[in-house]
C-alpha cells in the first residue's frame, strides 16, 4: 500500500475493446490504495459501467469521440471521473430496472449497479459532454487490520 | 468468454467460462445462443460455475436469452452462479425472472419441464 496519492488520466476511443483496460487500471489503483478484494471488484465494475455508459450513451460508440478518464487514489478513497462528448442527459430520467415494468428489458442496469457499488455518484454537465464522478471510500478499520 | 454445449436429455447445458460482459464477450455469447436456438435447442441451462465476472451487459444478455428461449416455447434456467456474479443477479432481481439453482441437475430438470416461467 502506498501513502502517496495516485493520479492516472486516460483518453480512450469509444470502443468497447478498451473497457477491460480502464477496469484493470481502476482495480490496480484500488489494490495499491489498500482496498480489499471485494472493494477492488466494486471499483472495477463501477469504473467499467461508467465508461461503457459514456462510450455508448454519451458518444454513441463513435470511436472518433474520446472518453476522458481520471482515477485518483489514496488510502482513504478512490475517485473515478469519466467525461464524454455527448449531449448529456437527466440522470433522474433513468428508470429503475428492478421495477416490474422494466425488469424484462435487456438494458438499463448500468447506472443502477453504479449507485450500489460506490459511495458517491455525481453528474456534472460540461461543454461539451457529461461528467460522472464516482467515489468509493475505504472502510475505516481498527489499527493493524486490512481493508 | 468460452462456451461449451452438452445435451442432457430434454434440455441442453451451455457452460460459459470467463467473463460475460460488454463488448466482444457479450457478442460471442449472443452468437452462440443464436446458433443453439437455430438448431432447436430451446430448453437451456446456463451454467455459470466458471463465470468470474458479470456486468450489466452480461445481465442483459441473460434476460434476453430467457426471452428468446420463451419465444420459441422453451425455457432458461441458471446454474451455479458464484461470488459477485451471484450477488449481481440477486441485486438486479434477475433471479425473479430466471430460476437459479446451486445444483446443475436441478436446473436441467427445471429447464426440461418448464416452458412458462
Amino acid at each position: 500500500m502506498f501513502e502517496e496519492p495516485i493520479r492516472i488520466t486516460m483518453s480512450l476511443p469509444s470502443r468497447p475493446e478498451f473497457l477491460d483496460l480502464v477496469q484493470d487500471v481502476a482495480v490496480s489503483v484500488a489494490r495499491l490504495c489498500g482496498f480489499a478484494e471485494d472493494g477492488q471488484m466494486d471499483i472495477g465494475l463501477a469504473m467499467r459501467e461508467g465508461a461503457v455508459n459514456a462510450m455508448k450513451h454519451g458518444n454513441g460508440l463513435d470511436p472518433r469521440l474520446p472518453i476522458d478518464v481520471e482515477i485518483t487514489g489514496s488510502i482513504e478513497r478512490v475517485t473515478m471521473t469519466v467525461r464524454d462528448r455527448g449531449p448529456g442527459f437527466d440522470p433522474r430520467s433513468v428508470p429503475d430496472p428492478t421495477l416490474p415494468e422494466n425488469i424484462l428489458k435487456s438494458s438499463g442496469r448500468g447506472l443502477f449497479l453504479i449507485h450500489r457499488l460506490v459511495d458517491e455518484v455525481r453528474f456534472h454537465r460540461r461543454s461539451p459532454g457529461m461528467e460522472l464522478v464516482l467515489v468509493k471510500r475505504r472502510p475505516v478499520l481498527a489499527a493493524g487490520a486490512s481493508a | 468468454m468460452k462456451a461449451r454445449f452438452e445435451e442432457r436429455g430434454e434440455a441442453g447445458v451451455l457452460t460459459v467460462s470467463g467473463s460475460l460482459d460488454a463488448g466482444p464477450h457479450a457478442d460471442a455469447f449472443r452468437q452462440v445462443l443464436q446458433d443453439l436456438l437455430d438448431r432447436g435447442h430451446v430448453r437451456l441451462v446456463l451454467d455459470l460455475d466458471a463465470v468470474h465476472f458479470l456486468d450489466s451487459a452480461g445481465l442483459g444478455e441473460i434476460v434476453a436469452a430467457r426471452r428468446r428461449c420463451r419465444e420459441r416455447g422453451g425455457a432458461l434456467a441458471l446454474a451455479r452462479p458464484r461470488g459477485k456474479p451471484r450477488d449481481l443477479i440477486a441485486l438486479t432481481r434477475v433471479d425473479e425472472l430466471v430460476p437459479v439453482f446451486d445444483d446443475l441437475d436441478a436446473a436441467v430438470a427445471r429447464a426440461a419441464g418448464d416452458s412458462n416461467r
